[in-house]
């Protein structure tokens, strides 16, 4: 196995208990971006440009989401 | 039609599927797995790269362009082992100098990108043969990989042990430096024999030691290529700058 395959494996594993083991799509989107971000952190030296290049528009989808979700909790907490 | 894409095509559809059962259903596992399957397939279609080829034929082109390499280096008695050396303004990205005899002197103002056979000088022992493309295209993927030029010995020993280990080449590149001497160890995954690679290096070996001589800004002389158990131990020594020989 590739580099890449023990990356790839190791990423979904981690998206596919995130998915089950969490009860909301808000916590379960969160926990794949802590995912994705460690997945680029320590395996950016195995990583080609172009790989991290493509990886990134997900990790800002990702990041947009959680900034919705974390404006929908302070909306929550300051409506009461 | 690809691996990559047929399971990215499935892991998408079904993802999408589930998803819209999940939202039908009102089951959130339903909506997480179908969202983790659409997500699992854009992260295989970019990070699974396609442009592979077999290491048997990597290693039958390899041999006989070194085979080519060295008939053309014995036809020109080429005597002296290679001299790497760094970029400088005739030489954007360095090149690799094989001297006529030994006993050499080079002169780097008369190189320059065009330069094959070096025979234009005063004397013998300035005549050589000047390879400028071997080995540069792994360089530039190390700067590539560094996303800035090479600048020490301990940015190249990470940045080439990456881009080698990444590219399957070679699992591990270790580089020690010791006032003028140099030791490398190049783990190569691809089989490879060490024969008169002090004249005509292999581009991965030859890669490995244009970034020294960038690395350093030094004239890098190769002393020997030795075959270990640990993989191919590469002696060299620093020569000084390209202005003490100009």
């Amino acid at each position: 196995m590739d580099v890449e395959d023990y990356i790839l494996l190791f990423l979904s594993g981690w998206v596919l208990v995130s998915a089950l083991a969490t009860g909301s799509v808000d916590v379960f989107l969160t926990l794949t971006l802590i995912g994705l971000l460690i997945t680029l952190e320590v395996g950016s030296l195995f990583l080609s440009r172009e790989q991290k290049e493509g990886l990134k528009p997900l990790v800002e989808l990702l990041l947009v989401v959680f900034a919705i979700v974390v404006m929908k909790k302070v909306y929550e907490v300051l409506s009461g | 039609m690809e691996l990559k894409y047929i399971v990215s095509a499935a892991l998408g559809i079904s993802g999408g599927a589930l998803a819209l059962k999940g939202f039908l259903d009102v089951n959130q596992s339903y909506i997480n797995l179908g969202i983790a399957g659409m997500f699992l397939a854009a992260v295989i279609l970019t990070l699974k790269s396609s442009e592979y080829v077999k290491k048997e034929s990597l290693e039958v082109l390899l041999n006989s362009q070194k085979g080519l390499l060295k008939s053309l280096l014995s036809n020109l008695r080429l005597d002296g082992k290679a001299v790497y050396l760094p970029p400088y303004e005739n030489l954007p990205w360095g090149g690799i100098f094989v001297p006529l005899h030994e006993d050499f002197d080079l002169d780097p103002a008369r190189l320059d990108e065009e330069t094959f056979f070096l025979t234009d000088t005063p004397d013998e022992k300035s005549m050589g043969l000047l390879m400028t493309s071997l080995g540069t295209a792994l360089l530039e993927k190390y700067e590539e990989h560094l996303e800035a030029p090479i600048s020490s010995v301990p940015e190249l020993e990470a940045s080439a042990g990456s881009v080698l280990k990444a590219l399957g080449l070679a699992s591990r590149v270790h580089i020690e430096e010791n006032e003028d001497e140099i030791r490398v160890v190049i783990t190569p995954e691809i089989s490879c024999s060490p024969d008169e690679c002090e004249k005509a290096p292999c581009p991965l070996c030859a890669s490995v030691l244009l970034g020294l001589a960038k690395a350093t800004d030094n004239l890098i002389g190769v002393e020997s290529f030795e075959k270990k158990d640990y993989g191919v131990e590469i002696r060299a020594r620093k020569l000084g700058g390209v202005e003490e020989w100009m």
